[in-house]
């Protein structure tokens, strides 16, 4: 009987260790441990800042872009942080007036009203040119972005933050700092 | 015995299962609002300043949900002398609470606008994130509000896109 004790005993006490370890395993290991948090590191060239552009570029590139690898299908919270400073270096008044978006194609044209979207505007006052002693005028956009996208299956993603110019007057000009994503995941 | 044995495998293997998928997280969006005008809403100096967007969020559990807002605002000044536009906004889970520059989720927007011709406009993005405790499940209410601490005649704000995301975290 002592024997049959025992035996019953150690199979009650494997079970709960199996069951234990169930336990750590999947909660650690299961879906849980499929959310994710990832982000990347600021943009900065050479010149202190991500990159510019004026008035007399053809098209803005794409601000930045990254790539997600999704562990499994859920929904992902992208954002992005930067900042876009603008000058008007011409004496006369000038507007300066831009769209911008968190995008998933390249080529998709920035949408202030899609997801993600926002409109970026002002009128500048007169600025006085440099070469006579005079000061650009310059103000200064947040481009904090937020945006929800479905994903279908584990694998690749790519999200572009894009700047498209729906005024830019002549002699002004925009320079774009930070410009990094994060992403927020759940499955 | 054996029976009892696979029984307390079944219940460790059943607690496994239930207890991770009860710590998933949650994400909630709704889409932008947009008019037929191409922005969501404007308002003027004369105008009293409607809620500005709502989200509900049936929470499915107690946990904490972390509320964001998307949008920007464009404000114009249409005089021939400069303007003033002083705003503030909040994020809120009750629809009667003033704005608060100071509280949770709290900002505050002001510009002195030139005269015409030159410095008529301007924008703010109103990005905007707030942590709100939740209790127990159930439905919840956030509503993003403005409320003019100074807004000169001949002024006006328009808002695009104003969307609410949650990241709830049981």
């Amino acid at each position: 009987m002592d024997r049959m004790n025992r035996i019953v005993i150690s199979a009650l006490a494997r079970a709960f260790l199996v069951g234990a370890a169930a336990v750590a395993l999947f909660g650690t290991a299961g879906p849980a441990a499929a959310q994710a948090i990832v982000t990347q590191g600021p943009c900065v060239s050479a010149s202190g800042y991500c990159l510019g552009f004026t008035e007399e570029d053809d098209a803005i590139p794409v601000v930045r872009s990254v790539v997600f690898n999704a562990p499994s299908a859920g929904t992902a919270m992208v954002r992005f942080h930067g900042s876009v400073v603008c000058f008007n270096q011409f004496f006369r008044p000038a507007v300066v007036d831009l769209v911008s978006q968190i995008v998933t194609k390249a080529a998709a044209v920035p949408d202030p009203n899609g997801p993600g979207g926002l409109r970026h505007a002002i009128v500048f006052t007169a600025g006085s040119d440099p070469l006579f002693g005079g000061i650009d005028k310059a103000d200064t956009f947040n481009l904090r972005s937020t945006r929800v996208v479905e994903i279908a299956a584990a694998g690749p993603r790519k999200f572009f933050f894009k700047i498209a110019s729906l005024r830019m007057d002549s002699a002004t000009s925009c320079v774009v700092y930070n410009a990094a994503f994060s992403i927020v995941f759940v499955p | 015995m054996l029976r009892l044995a696979f029984g307390c495998l079944l219940l460790g293997a059943f607690a496994a299962l239930a207890s991770p998928a009860s710590a998933q997280g949650v994400i909630k969006t709704q889409q932008p609002c947009v008019s037929t005008l191409g922005y969501c809403l404007s308002f003027g100096s004369g105008d009293a300043i409607p809620i500005i967007r709502t989200m509900v969020f049936d929470a499915p559990s107690a946990g904490t949900a972390s509320v964001t807002f998307h949008g920007s605002m464009t404000c114009s000044n249409t005089a021939d002398d400069a303007r003033v536009v002083d705003l503030a906004s909040q994020v809120v889970s009750n629809s009667n609470a003033a704005p608060d520059p100071n509280g949770p989720g709290g900002l505050r927007h002001a510009i002195v606008m030139f005269s015409r011709p030159a410095g008529t406009s301007d924008s703010f993005n109103l990005a905007s994130t707030r942590d709100f405790t939740i209790n127990g499940a159930g439905r919840q209410r956030y509503h993003f509000k403005m409320q003019k601490l100074r807004m000169d005649g001949n002024t006006s704000c328009f808002i695009y896109n104003a969307a609410f995301s949650v990241l709830f975290v049981p």
